[in-house]
């Protein structure tokens, strides 16, 4: 019974340690989202940080529709990395886990 | 009757998207001294592409909606291709290729973002880079960088 405690154990950490890995490696890939119009570019890593924002000239004299446009760009770059960061850790965790529903959350 | 029409074509098109498809993964080389070598006989710049083949979904993404298709045609003649992947499953490549693109990740890749497009002439000095992707079809950033690099 303590042999199957400790392989369970092992297995935990070892999947822990793959969801890290993979965390790490998000943060080298890179999503682009813009606009409609191409006005507005954002590039996030797949752990959701924010690495560029391009704005085109014509937004700059107009607050309001500059506020629209980056939070309608930035919600889709946002959710679609959040797709990608999902994804991703839900595959590692799998990789080093007994086949136990609902195990996969936790990594998340 | 446009869709009997459409049936008899649409095995077609896929024919054709699966021919462009080999036609492109047959030009990709996986030497970075061979692709420096072609590029010097053919006078062409390299398009390295930096991509995690197996994890990157960007990477994968853009594969299927650029590399795969009859538009990167024009693109895979213009330049010289070198793929330089890091799986996360290293029985895809072989030990001694992952070995040449982790070193080459550390020179021309620093940071390490995938997916990534760079372009080095014959003496590979590098030019210029493209990072990321929408993921949604859309390749016109990177087929108007890549048009300003053709020789």
């Amino acid at each position: 019974m303590f042999g199957d405690m400790m392989g369970m154990m092992g297995k935990l950490k070892e999947a822990q340690e793959k969801v890290k890995a993979t965390k790490e490696r998000l943060n080298t890939v890179l999503i682009d989202e813009k606009s409609n119009d191409d006005k507005v570019k954002v590039t996030l890593t797949a752990n959701r940080v924010l690495k560029n924002i391009s704005i085109d000239d014509s937004l700059l004299e107009d607050k309001e529709q500059l506020e629209d446009y980056l939070i309608l760009v930035l919600n889709k770059a946002i959710e679609k990395a959040s797709k990608v960061h999902e994804v991703e850790l839900a595959a590692a965790a799998k990789e080093g886990m007994p086949n136990i529903p609902g195990m996969d959350s936790l990594f998340k | 009757m446009k869709k009997i029409v459409f049936l008899l074509m649409f095995p077609l098109l896929l024919g054709a998207q699966e021919a462009a498809k080999e036609k492109v993964k047959n030009k990709w080389i996986t030497s970075y001294d061979l692709a420096l070598t072609r590029a010097t006989q053919d006078k062409k710049n390299v398009i390295v592409y930096f991509t995690g083949s197996d994890w990157c979904m960007p990477c994968i993404a853009l594969k299927r909606d650029f590399f795969d298709t009859p538009a990167f045609d024009q693109y895979a003649e213009a330049y010289i291709l070198l793929y330089i992947d890091i799986p996360r499953n290293s029985d895809l490549i072989a030990a001694d290729v992952l070995k040449q693109n982790k070193e080459l990740a550390s020179k021309l890749n620093k940071k390490g973002a995938v997916p990534m497009l760079k372009i080095i002439n014959e003496d590979g000095n590098e030019l210029d880079a493209i990072t990321g992707y929408s993921m949604n079809a859309d390749i016109k950033y990177h087929t108007k960088f890549l048009d300003k690099y053709i020789k």
